[in-house]
């Protein structure tokens, strides 16, 4: 398969959204197929995960991907900043992130039992 | 052979002989993830020689610099900003879309181009996503792993045959911190720009192949584990619920009152050295207009340029240092909240706060802002911000009309000015978010990366770097305009335009004053008269000009060092017919005046440095000088309606 980099041009008409800033928040349509108990956002701190589904387009997706974070893939929330604020997580790479609230709200997890040490050498498939 | 496209000009479109290096023969395009240690071997290969590319309409600077390969021929070797993923590309602003951008033109130059990517084995699972990604695509890779003494120090290595065959790239292992290390890259590059590209669409698990190139593989890297530990316990206390903010606020607040108080011993300086020059030329070319011209025209416009400059390098090491510590991103995941309120993010807090001392380094400093978008919206909103300079035309208003009110009082309106600036920045963020600066954002995806020392040799070339951008980019608008305001102020306007009487101080004779008159009208509802509006065009270069350009019409000299024989002067004008000329609400509208017009033409030319297009330090201007004046006018009209004085 042979991939190109896309052209400028053609970065430059992805298209936009009118209104505010970002789609890291979709209707409430596309998320109310996750239940609220088994969104990461809600996930408890120290909890390994494991993600089950990303409702996101696809080139947010893909941004999830780049850092790790695809379904089947392993996370573990650290903490949440004060106020509502961002989600700090590990994931299975090692690599710690932060990510907005309403992102992590987007994406479906299940709890791994019994929790595994995080950068065991386990597979888990 | 064609010509690189990134060795044919610097970005201000000269370059000088002593730059002069044969035509590239390739274009050596250094990627990684951020912090995977790629400007350090950027600095190892190139011996830190680096120029900033110039790349129209991109606004991220991509350092370059000519290294000549062991075959002989000559490589352009840019350091492309850090990245997550080539594929994920969301924006061409973003680091990703320049990028791609970037690889994309030096494709279509037909130059050879090879992709070199920097992994940190550290964190060997996390790089080779970004390898995966890039093995996909058309185009030759070669993968410099660093970090080799830290495998070595473990005694632990790394396969790289094994890895070379998976990733169907060459692959090298070395050592940022070894010489040597530079010979082995170079020849990896001769090897990999020879080498035929094949392509396919790779299917391997990064975290797998990590395990299994890495001898002793189940273990995670020690020295990983070892800083990660210490990252988890340094967040506990720095990331803490209620210590956090409050450790976070201090630092910010120290690094706030270094670049704010490095200011003033600065400026003093160098005021005393331009008045020691003026003497000296006074002395040699006699007092004149064309004396007068170099001392308070050019010299004195820069003076202005250098006043900014240690601020400028202050910030930049602050924020260097922050970055590559690790901490910035903490900071960043603490008040994102907060910041979201304007509709931007954690990464715009520290460049508005640092605006509140002065708007010009602050707007160099958003380069820390990933999203392309905020970051516009940033730099648009930050000249809102109560920024030094408008401190003593502040305190002369104060003193000149509440002068009766108690300390309390002028202290709380002060406050109140701050938080005006504050507002005005708030709206004009919501508003910009749906209008000029409107559509998708990144989503907020912030790498918390273990906390490590910074490299203070990167931090210090850093710091210099962008001391010597700015004097070299903005200097030479601050000093022109600064010349054309000596020419409006002091040169006396032809005859025909002449409004004052002949006995009149030679500032009422000058160009300025003869604009001031015709404005008279227009800033009339406002409560301005035309001696208002000479300090306005005045301050147009500077906000700070203006308690001398009203010193100069009411006849005070040095109405800097103390207000008070200036404010009795001002409270004591009369209009034609004899009534005062300035009021309470002459005042309260001069403040909301002053508030919301970027009178500032550092800021401007700032602005153009940045989004490297005059559009937008064009729509700054004209956005907030039209507030501006709407606003002054609102509050003089509403000032009347209430029977203010």
């Amino acid at each position: 398969m042979k991939v190109t980099f896309m052209h400028a041009a053609a970065m430059a008409n992805v298209q936009t959204f009118p209104g505010l800033p970002s789609t890291t928040a979709p209707t409430a349509a596309t998320t109310a197929s996750i239940p609220d108990e088994s969104r990461l956002a809600s996930a408890l701190a120290g909890q390994p995960v494991r993600i089950l589904r990303i409702v996101q387009d696809e080139e947010h997706a893909a941004w999830l991907r780049a850092v790790g974070m695809h379904e089947g893939a392993e996370v573990q929330v650290l903490r949440r900043a004060p106020f509502g604020g961002p989600i700090h997580l590990r994931t299975r790479d090692g690599g710690e992130f932060a990510i907005h609230r309403d992102l992590a709200r987007c994406i479906g997890v299940a709890p791994i039992e019994p929790a595994p040490p995080l950068h065991s050498s386990r597979t888990t498939a | 052979m064609t010509t690189a496209p990134t060795a044919a000009r610097t970005d201000d479109g000269s370059r000088s002989p002593a730059e002069q290096t044969p035509p590239a023969q390739s274009v050596v395009a250094l990627l990684g993830r951020p912090n995977s240690g790629k400007s350090s071997l950027y600095n190892a290969l190139t011996g830190g020689d680096a120029k900033v590319g110039n790349f129209p309409g991109v606004t991220v600077d991509i350092l370059e610099a000519a290294v000549r390969l062991p075959d002989g021929s000559t490589a352009m070797v840019a350091d492309l900003p850090g990245l997550y993923s080539i594929d994920a590309v969301i924006d061409p602003e973003t680091d990703e879309g320049i990028a791609r951008q970037f690889l994309d033109r030096v494709r279509g130059q037909g130059t050879p181009l090879l992709v070199a990517q920097v992994v940190d084995a550290t964190q060997l699972a996390l790089g080779l996503r970004l390898t995966r990604e890039l093995s996909g695509r058309d185009v030759p890779l070669l993968v410099i792993v660093t970090q080799k003494d830290v495998l070595e120090g473990e005694g632990r290595a790394l396969d790289c045959p094994a890895l070379a065959e998976a990733v169907g790239a060459p692959v090298v292992l070395v050592s940022g911190r070894d010489p040597a290390s530079r010979d082995v890259i170079l020849d990896a590059i001769v090897g990999a720009l020879a080498r035929p590209k094949t392509s396919g669409a790779a299917t391997w698990d990064p975290p797998a192949l990590a395990r299994q190139v890495l001898s002793d593989a189940p273990r995670v890297s020690a020295e990983a584990e070892r800083r990660r530990t210490f990252t988890s316990r340094a967040d506990a206390v720095l990331l803490h619920s209620v210590i956090g903010p409050l450790l976070f606020l201090g630092l910010m607040a120290v690094v706030f009152a270094a670049v704010f108080l490095v200011a003033e011993p600065v400026t003093a300086f160098f005021d005393t050295s331009i008045g020691k020059l003026r003497g000296l030329l006074e002395r040699t070319l006699g007092a004149g207009l064309f004396t007068s011209f170099l001392t308070d025209g050019v010299i004195a416009g820069a003076g202005t340029v250098l006043a900014y400059v240690p601020q400028i390098a202050i910030l930049t090491l602050a924020m260097e240092v922050l970055d590559a510590s690790g901490y910035l991103a903490r900071g960043a995941f603490l008040v994102d909240r907060l910041l979201r309120l304007l509709g931007l993010s954690g990464r715009s807090f520290l460049p508005l706060l640092m605006g509140h001392a002065c708007a010009i380094p602050a707007i160099a400093s958003t380069r820390i802002i990933r999203d392309p978008r905020e970051r516009l919206t940033t730099i648009l909103v930050l000249p809102l911000m109560t920024c030094s300079a408008r401190l003593p035309t502040y305190a002369l208003i104060l003193t000149t009309f509440f002068a009766s009110r108690g300390t309390w009082f002028k202290a709380g309106v002060f406050v109140l000015l701050y938080f005006s600036g504050i507002l005005a920045g708030l709206v004009a963020s919501l508003l910009l978010r749906r209008t000029a600066t409107k559509g998708r954002s990144l989503p907020l995806l912030l790498e918390m990366p273990s906390y490590r020392m910074p490299e203070w040799r990167l931090v210090a070339r850093k710091g210099w770097q962008s001391a010597v951008r700015f004097v070299r980019d903005v200097g030479r608008a601050i000093v022109l305009v600064a010349a054309l305001l000596w020419v409006l102020l002091k040169v006396p306007a032809p005859d025909a335009l002449q409004t004052a009487p002949p006995s009149a101080p030679p500032i009422e004779h000058s160009i300025a004053a003869a604009i001031g008159h015709r404005l008279e009208p227009l800033t009339r509802p406002l409560g301005f008269d035309w001696r208002i509006d000479v300090g306005l065009i005045g301050s147009f270069g500077a906000r700070e000009v203006m308690v001398g350009t009203m010193g100069v019409i009411f006849g005070i000299e040095d109405a800097g060092d103390d207000v008070s024989p200036l404010s009795q002067k001002i409270r004591e004008a009369r209009r034609p017919d004899g009534s005062p000329a300035y009021s309470t609400r002459t005042a309260l509208a001069l403040l909301a005046f002053f508030v919301l017009a970027c009178q500032c033409v550092s800021t401007l030319a700032a602005i153009r440095r940045e989004t490297k297009s005059w559009r937008w330090p064009l729509f700054v201007l004209v956005y907030t000088y039209s507030v501006a004046y709407l606003v002054a006018l609102i509050v003089y009209q509403l000032g009347g309606l209430a029977h203010l004085s």
